[in-house]
């Protein structure tokens, strides 16, 4: 396995004067090269996990490491080493974009160019306009370019395209795609539209009641995670339920039953205890994250 | 380390807001060099609206004489209760003066004075002679008082956008994320402190008032408030 850049134990983040506990005991590493996708409902803690690991909050417990120091006191050299999209992009309002990227450039030693503009040019975005005048979708393009032109290693996104359209979305991820052939780069991408991190992402980490509940290599948890359909020569009973199974639904003599893995075994004790015809499912990313939300 | 200082002034010089309040406060620094105000202390003038009703010693000064001569054309008064009296002219021979009044005006609470636009030292001797005694200058300068309210105002407004142009590059995420952010963001804050400190402490020196001294710890206050904040905005 390679290089962790990114080190997580048992992190803890609480909130408010009744510390409100939003992250409680979150592990996760994050190898170089990996495109890791952090997926949750709302309110589950991704942007309070994202936010500690860049030091912009502080945790209540636990301990991060990014490049192998705390991020709390990143050293300017790794610090150029990370590039980050917020939810939403903070900008100086006052500035014109080819202000605000000439602002960026001056901190990035790394700053291309000729990347910054290549990528200036696929968004369609204006070089002189006034940054607090853009639609929320330019401000979020503005946002991606000061990310991307300095190659960082290690890319952190928060929700990046939930404001663009979907030709600026497609192009992003083009981007993302295009960087990713290279074998350091990292990328945490945070998102609800799980379509695109089946495009672009390697790993999945899932939070859940403040925890990690999954993670795992997308590839895997999609040979895993399948789903039963179970067609039985009667109508099964209501107590019906397999060990294992993430969700039943009992319909007649239906079953449909999503399981966290299935083995050959088990299809066939179905097959016999039931006189049922099992089929196996796949599931797309969304659904897998449902049935796994729905535990 | 040029390289990023330069694209932060841009930050700064392209807020043109900035401008106007820096203009404001320019002209007030200006006019308040080229337009001196006097009396040349920091103490507020007792208007003469505000005098006390019923003041009932109004013993106008006659220039050398000793203060039996002040209190009174008649040395042979007696004591009296008077609590307010109005002096006009500065006191010369202040220990015979704190004689007369434990003599004649036992029960004085209130010392109005005039004469001394001139002579701050004097006055601030006068009032600390006379510790049991609130003692007020008698003349009011409406314009020195409205310079320094506008003077206040204005130097707030200077550190009010100080600390607006530094909130709205500390408070973003690139505070924490940008290498070798913090040094040449603070250059900007900290030289308009110095500077603002500066003008006001050469006015000061030149013609003399506390109030400069106030504007300036506001200015440094301002400022030290505007550099330090994004530390405690982010934990």
């Amino acid at each position: 396995m390679s290089k962790p850049v990114i080190e997580i134990r048992d992190l803890q983040k609480s909130y408010g004067r009744r510390q409100k506990a939003v992250l409680q005991g979150v592990d996760l590493t994050v190898a170089s090269g990996t495109v890791m996708g952090l997926v949750g409902t709302n309110g589950e803690g991704k942007s309070t996990l994202i936010k500690c690991l860049l030091g912009l909050l502080k945790p209540s417990g636990g301990e991060i490491r990014v490049f192998g120091e705390d991020p709390w006191d990143l050293s300017p050299k790794n610090k150029a080493r990370i590039g980050y999209v917020p939810q939403e992009p903070a900008l100086l309002p006052w500035m014109t974009v080819r202000q605000q990227l000439a602002y960026a450039a001056a901190f990035f030693p790394s700053w291309d160019s000729s990347f910054a503009a290549e990528l200036m040019r696929q968004f369609g975005l204006p070089w002189d306009d006034r940054v607090g005048p853009l639609s929320l979708g330019q401000k979020q393009k503005v946002a991606i370019v000061l990310a991307l032109a300095h190659r960082p290693e290690l890319l952190i996104l928060d929700e990046p395209v939930a404001s663009l359209d979907p030709v600026a979305r497609r192009r992003f991820l083009e981007s993302l795609a295009r960087m990713t052939e290279n074998d350091n780069q990292t990328i945490l991408f945070s998102t609800h539209i799980t379509s695109d991190l089946e495009r672009v992402a390697s790993h999945l980490a899932m939070l859940k009641d403040g925890s990690i509940a999954v993670c795992d290599e997308l590839d895997h948890l999609k040979d895993r995670v399948k789903r039963l359909r179970i067609s039985a020569g009667e109508d099964l009973p209501t107590w019906f339920a397999i060990g294992g199974a993430l969700r039943t639904e009992v319909q007649g003599h239906t079953a449909l039953v999503a399981m966290a893995s299935v083995n050959d075994g088990l299809v066939q004790e179905l097959r016999t205890r039931w006189n049922a015809d099992v089929s196996i499912e796949d599931l797309n990313l969304e659904e897998i994250f449902v049935e796994m939300q729905l535990v | 380390m040029s390289n990023r200082l330069a694209v932060v002034l841009r930050a700064w010089a392209t807020r043109r807001l900035l401008w106007v309040w820096l203009a404001a406060y320019a002209c007030v620094i200006t006019s308040s060099y080229l337009w001196p105000w006097t009396p040349l202390d920091a103490y507020f003038e007792c208007p003469s609206w505000a005098l006390p009703r019923g003041v009932s010693a109004n013993i106008p000064w006659r220039g050398t004489g000793e203060p039996s001569v002040l209190l009174g054309q008649d040395d042979r008064v007696g004591p009296t209760n008077t609590r307010d009296v109005v002096v006009k002219g500065p006191i010369v021979n202040l220990p015979r003066f704190k004689q007369s009044i434990r003599k004649y005006w036992p029960a004085l609470e209130r010392l109005f004075v005039g004469g001394y636009r001139d002579d701050p030292v004097g006055f601030r001797r006068l009032c600390q002679a006379l510790p049991e005694v609130r003692v007020w200058h008698l003349d009011l300068n409406a314009g020195r008082l409205a310079s320094t309210v506008f003077l206040l105002f204005v130097t707030l407004l200077l550190g009010g956008a100080v600390m607006q142009q530094t909130t709205a590059t500390f408070s973003l995420a690139s505070a924490r994320l940008y290498p070798q952010f913090v040094v040449p963001h603070l250059i900007p804050p900290l030289t308009i402190c110095v500077a603002g400190i500066a003008a006001a402490s050469f006015i000061s020196s030149r013609y003399g008032s506390n109030i400069w001294a106030t504007a300036a710890v506001q200015v440094f206050a301002w400022g030290v408030w505007s550099a330090l904040e994004f530390r405690l905005l982010l934990v």
